[in-house]
């Protein structure tokens, strides 16, 4: 890109050789944690740097997808995918429809509006966690609860706890606003002169030039559902009946490990767990990765 | 969307404020009414102030690694290689990953004793392996690596897309001045990064502020509270201690201090025009 001037052999050398060093070590516990899972656990406890691989057949991860000790795992991936669908569907909604209103729109208030939703970012939502907890655990009229929300559960346990909790995606708004703003006026105004309206306009013209910023979109979205450990855990971490994919893995991984005290840690199998809770993510970010620096690129930081 | 804007972003907070001045378990109703007395707590009890103590140091050393390796990183990405996206992409890798589950995992190579492979190294050099899961200096140095690790390649990714909107005629102005390579990085890159510079500092704080995953799923907190950040500490008290008003107490402050540099932060990444 820049490449200023001509680099000196022994600086090539050097970038070459720092980066592929540093490289490695970034990689060095995933790729020990892939080998691991086709090694024998006999073979795995005389290896001391990198486990050399021995048995190359799926047994352990086979074991993790039958394995209903936590909760069938398989279930837990189906739910965190239709989890992950309804987040990434309404975050859409919410952001085309919000970003047409407040970037093409013009009424009273609106960029002190904006500004507002933009506050949103400030607040951590990990610290948010415990005061979201109690709201819905005082919900009145849910879960046997009274008016006052006392007496019963609330959504606490329940299935709609975890998806009505964060649908407005402030960065995804951010994000698609600054987009339709970058797209010409023109293309909507020869649309009305065609007799589309608002809806259609932003259907079929708008959406199509969209496609770039809503796949980082689906990205984002897709990994913070996928990895979402702590919501869960506090808010239906007693139903085993619906507990999302991390929870469940992260349970399986601690319950193979606590088997130690009757024998060795089944290592080959925890790291099955583990890879098997990364390998999605990391195809859907290798897959869509042009889009998603593309995506970050147009957060657009300005000094 | 308005009205689910304020009830699920900004209502809790309030929420949070009123817990905040009571003593309450939950599942008693009303809470008991305490007013500061939680803050009070978290002001002069020792056990808070090693909470907040290690929140800082390890906020500030995980932001000091993540920066200054991002920024290093990043310049090196810039340069024309072979195979650059091979590297962008493995920098990048383990931030797409779940952390609860990775911090666990972390646990294969500092444990047990004789076969992790941090061991394993330390008895190749000759040294005498370290029980690292019993020791109140290794377990919050593990934290903080692991940490770095997962987080660094947001800085590396930010670094380089500030890079790549540097103006190339800059370069070539720079050049024909005769600037050598040093000279360019020093008076055209270092001062146009600033403006990412300063978003990285502060989103990398407030990320590095919020440490939780390996001391909730790894270390829980031990050995000897060494671990026991605050987002961790918030978490134990509302749902294994059942103390609310102390929960939410450090909450809010937390909560303070992050929307402050928020808030800072805000007035840099507005919407163009």
């Amino acid at each position: 890109m820049t490449a200023i001037g001509r680099r000196p052999a022994w600086l090539s050398f050097g970038i070459y050789a720092v980066l592929t060093v540093t490289s490695l070590v970034i990689l060095y516990p995933l790729a020990f944690m892939l080998l691991a899972t086709f090694t024998s656990t006999e073979r795995y406890y005389q290896t001391a740097f990198f486990p050399i691989p021995d048995t190359f057949d799926l047994h352990n991860y086979t074991a993790i997808l039958t394995d209903c000790s936590q909760g069938c795992i398989t279930y837990s991936i189906g739910l965190t995918a239709v989890r992950a669908v309804w987040y990434i569907g309404w975050a859409m909604l919410v952001s085309v429809l919000g970003g047409y209103v407040f970037a093409r729109l013009t009424f009273p208030l609106k960029n002190a509006l904006f500004l507002f939703f933009l506050t949103g970012l400030m607040v951590p939502p990990l610290l948010t966690t415990l005061p979201l907890y109690i709201m819905l655990a005082r919900f009145p009229l849910v879960g046997e609860n009274d008016v006052w929300g006392q007496g019963g559960h609330g959504f606490v346990n329940d299935w709609p706890a975890l998806g009505i909790v964060g649908l407005v995606n402030v960065i995804a708004l951010f994000l698609v606003k600054q987009n339709y703003e970058m797209i010409p006026g023109d293309y909507e105004e020869a649309a009305r002169v065609d007799g589309a309206g608002t809806l259609r306009a932003i259907f079929q013209i708008y959406l199509p030039m969209l496609k770039p910023v809503l796949t980082a979109v689906a990205i984002l979205e897709f990994v913070a559902v996928w990895n979402d450990y702590l919501w869960p855990l506090i808010i239906v971490g007693g139903n085993k009946d619906i507990t999302p994919v991390a929870l469940t893995v992260q349970r399986l991984i601690y319950a193979y490990t606590q088997r130690q005290a009757e024998t060795v840690a089944d290592f080959p199998l925890i790291f099955a767990a583990a890879t098997l809770m990364s390998v999605p993510t990391i195809l859907v970010y290798l897959g869509l990765q042009r889009y998603f620096v593309q995506g970050l690129v147009g957060v657009g930081i300005k000094g | 969307m308005l009205l689910y804007f304020l009830l699920f972003t900004w209502m809790p907070i309030l929420v949070m404020a009123a817990i905040s001045l009571t003593e309450w378990n939950i599942v008693q109703w009303p809470p008991t009414f305490v007013g500061l007395d939680n803050y009070v707590s978290i002001v002069t009890d020792p056990y808070y102030h090693k909470v907040v103590r290690n929140t800082v140091v390890f906020g500030l050393s995980v932001l000091v690694l993540e920066m200054g390796t991002g920024f290093t990183i990043a310049n090196l990405l810039n340069e024309k290689l072979k195979g650059r996206a091979i590297y962008r992409t493995v920098w990048y890798l383990p931030v797409v990953i779940s952390g609860a589950v990775l911090a666990q995992v972390l646990l294969v190579f500092i444990y047990p004793a004789r076969f992790g492979a941090f061991n394993s190294l330390l008895i190749a050099l000759g040294f005498e392996p370290v029980i690292w899961t019993r020791s109140d200096f290794w377990m919050p140095f593990w934290v903080v690596m692991f940490s770095f690790w997962r987080g660094v390649g947001r800085s590396v990714i930010f670094f380089l897309a500030g890079l790549q909107s540097v103006d190339p005629a800059l370069y070539e102005a720079g050049q024909v001045d005769g600037a050598d390579r040093w000279r360019l990085f020093r008076h055209i890159t270092i001062p146009q990064l600033a403006p990412v510079t300063f978003f990285v500092f502060v989103t990398t704080l407030v990320g590095s502020l919020q440490i939780w995953e390996a001391p909730l799923v790894l270390t829980f907190g031990g050995p000897n509270n060494s671990t026991r950040t605050m987002v961790y500490s918030m978490y134990s008290d509302a749902f294994g201690n059942l103390t609310m008003g102390m929960a939410a107490a450090q909450s809010m402050l937390l909560m303070i201090v992050l929307i402050v540099l928020s808030g800072i932060n805000l007035r840099y990444v507005r919407p163009r025009g």
